[in-house]
């Protein structure tokens, strides 16, 4: 069974369809694309998945538990961790806490720990804190733990936001164009990561990305959407088909991209 | 994305960043200072002594004596360098000017500068002010709540404190004198604001300016509702004969006696806050300000967050208003009217949002200036004796004069120093 099943999903605004009857799975350990052309629905998708938007009706299952309608931070309890367009890191905080943040299940988070029990959270907090770099050195920016988050580079910031994905042990990630604005020498380290993510991590991966290279290389499964699901497959497959060229073309949204 | 500083932060060592653990970016904070340019020029030493010049100059001939006006300012100024050294920005003088900051109080008691009303009247205002400035800054420097409601908040526990303990009537009020014990219903107080917190909170859920005009109608209906509900509140009439504390037979009756109850709640308040911003919880506070998206995609619940922010501040705000009304005695409508919660905010503000530290600095600079105003119209006078051309300033233009000065001092720090003395961010 697989972790994330999308199925039957409607979504207008105002008048206009922008999501029809569309549905995809995702596996642990595998990377799935979702592609197809600007106004097409994907990031209304992601935005659906990760509790941002209502769908207008459909299913969306996280191991078989029903999360439709359910707001981002119980997407995120639910184990679905996503990125967003444009890197969004966590101003005026360092590098650390930016992914500290992101840890699960913080007991010093709540008033009563911190004010009652301070040698719980101070113990809880060197292991969250110690997690965190790991995952930062993993990433080769351990050096910008302790700079404020807007002195970083944009793809230093990109990085960051992977690391603080990583960091939340949730078992779906949402990249959200993660290519966009990234320099061409880089984009092979970054999409190394991705397929990282889920063969050594083990984490399941929806991408949405206009760079088709990059999708061919990383991806297991392809979903080409178009308001609805146009074609899908593995990706060998899907660059064979007919119907991708024509997925592209000619395709005037009414939607916001 | 702009950097605070005019250079781009060194990058910190992993033993560095870790082991210190001191607070927020405060490291880095300390990395990006500048070398060139006005913000090189206007540190927070050379500010503090500036300060302390200024202060020396009003006040020392004027008002109260060389003596007192030299230890004052020797106070302030040292105060001033000792809680900077706290934040972390100058640990070299941290441990002289905490000495000198020590001898100076013990030159206070020695010279009996504290037998002075005015000098004792003046700290456990400083004390009180502290915990508003503080609660304020959990909710806007932190949170990013931007709230007017605050004075609000402290009117509401000051007279629930009142009508609980009043010893008298007080006519034309005719309503019952409950007379019950002190301490219990401090804390009623607190409770009481936190649910008229609870009763508004739903403009939790506005966005940005909206949110912000929200705050300003509950502060003005707040201080309607006083006027109004004149059966409970006595209305434009104060309650009078509020209770000092007992404890074990000794009454805090006098100024200086009340000081000794004032700073020790202040510094309890303070401590309280400044363990919740410092902890974990702290930071989801600082997420949901930087961006509540990204909080609420890592999973914080932004929308509770926030209403337990708004509500755990509330308290703080009523408990400061009992002890305020404790100490004046009196719980007049005119305290708790919304000039007071912008002068709570420019306290925030001016002393650097987003540092719990930077309130407290923030009400020693507030108190600074409005408390040397009083002394304009003998200085005028003074200097009008040596040159005729100069104005003098009389008591009654002291007021206009007061509000001149704060729109000009205002627009310099927002013009030069936007981010307050020891500030984190610049207020947007």
């Amino acid at each position: 069974m697989a972790i994330l099943e999308v199925s039957g999903v409607y979504k207008s605004f105002g008048g206009n369809l922008v999501l029809e009857n569309v549905g995809m799975q995702a596996e642990l350990g595998q990377v799935t694309s979702l592609i197809g052309p600007n106004g097409a629905g994907k990031s209304t998708l992601l935005n659906i998945i990760s509790g941002f938007l209502k769908a207008d009706s459909g299913a969306v299952r996280m191991n078989g538990r029903e999360i439709a309608g359910y707001p981002p931070f119980k997407c995120f309890k639910a184990g679905i961790a996503r990125t967003f367009q444009d890197s969004q890191v966590l101003p005026y905080m360092t590098g650390l806490d930016n992914v500290v943040v992101s840890s699960p299940g913080q007991r010093g988070e709540m008033e009563h720990n911190a004010l009652f029990r301070p040698w719980v959270v101070a113990a809880e907090e060197r292991e969250r804190r110690a997690e965190a770099m790991a995952h930062l050195a993993s990433l080769d920016i351990e050096s910008k733990a302790a700079s404020l988050s807007q002195a970083l580079s944009y793809g230093q910031q990109k990085l960051l936001e992977f690391a603080r994905m990583l960091n939340s042990r949730a078992q779906v990630f949402l990249l959200d164009e993660p290519m966009a604005g990234i320099h061409p020498d880089l984009i092979e380290g970054l999409s190394k990561m991705i397929r990282a993510a889920a063969t050594e991590h083990g984490k399941a991966v929806i991408l949405v990305e206009h760079n088709l290279k990059v999708v061919m290389d990383v991806s297991d499964y392809v979903v080409v959407v178009r308001g609805e699901v146009v074609v899908e497959g593995p990706p060998s497959e899907v660059e064979k088909d007919e119907r991708l060229a024509s997925a592209f073309l000619g395709f005037v949204s009414n939607a916001a991209t | 994305m702009t950097t605070t500083g005019a250079q781009e932060p060194e990058p910190q060592t992993l033993g560095g960043g870790l082991a210190a653990g001191s607070g927020i970016g405060a490291e880095a904070e300390q990395a990006a200072a500048p070398s060139q340019g006005w913000q090189a020029v206007l540190t927070p030493q050379r500010v503090a002594v500036a300060f302390g010049a200024f202060l020396l100059l009003t006040l020392a001939p004027f008002g109260l004596g060389w003596i007192d006006g030299a230890v004052l300012t020797v106070l302030y100024a040292f105060a001033s360098v000792a809680v900077l050294a706290a934040a972390g920005l100058q640990k070299r003088y941290g441990l002289a000017a905490f000495a000198l900051f020590v001898l100076a109080l013990s030159l206070l008691w020695r010279f009996d500068i504290l037998s002075d009303n005015y000098m004792a009247s003046l700290i456990v205002v400083a004390s009180i002010y502290a915990i508003l400035a503080t609660s304020l800054n959990m909710s806007v420097g932190y949170t990013g709540l931007m709230s007017l409601s605050h004075a609000g908040f402290m009117g509401v526990g000051a007279y629930t404190f009142a009508i609980l303990t009043t010893q008298t009537s007080n006519p034309p009020r005719g309503a019952e004198v409950f007379n019950l014990p002190y301490w219990p219903s401090i804390v009623a107080a607190g409770l009481v604001a936190c649910v008229v917190a609870l009763i508004v909170s739903p403009i939790l859920r506005l966005r940005g300016h909206f949110f912000v005009l929200a705050t300003v109608t509950v502060m003005l209906s707040l201080s309607q509702i006083i006027l109004a509900f004149g059966w409970l509140t006595n209305g434009s009439l104060a309650i009078r004969d509020v209770p000092r504390p007992v404890l074990f037979g000794f009454s805090f009756d006098t100024a200086e006696k009340f000081l000794l109850f004032s700073i020790p709640v202040a510094i309890l308040c303070i401590l309280i806050i400044r363990q919740l911003v410092e902890s974990p919880y702290g930071r989801v506070l600082t997420t949901i300000r930087a961006n509540p998206a990204v909080a609420s995609s890592i999973g914080k619940n932004v929308g509770f967050v926030r209403l337990r922010v708004y509500v755990t501040t509330a308290f703080f705000a009523g408990v400061a208003g009992a002890v305020y009304v404790s100490y004046f005695t009196v719980a007049a409508h005119s305290n708790y009217l919304v000039e007071f919660s912008t002068f709570l905010l420019i306290m925030v503000v001016l002393g650097g949002s987003g540092r719990w530290l930077g309130s407290v600095i923030g009400v020693i600079a507030y108190l600074a200036v409005s408390e040397s105003v009083r002394f304009l119209p003998d200085v005028t006078e003074w200097m009008h004796s040596y040159a005729s051309f100069l104005p003098v300033i009389t008591v009654e233009k002291v007021g206009g004069v007061t509000t001149m000065l704060w729109g000009a001092l205002l627009f310099f720090v927002m013009l030069f120093r936007p981010q307050g003395i020891i500030g984190r961010y610049r207020l947007e």
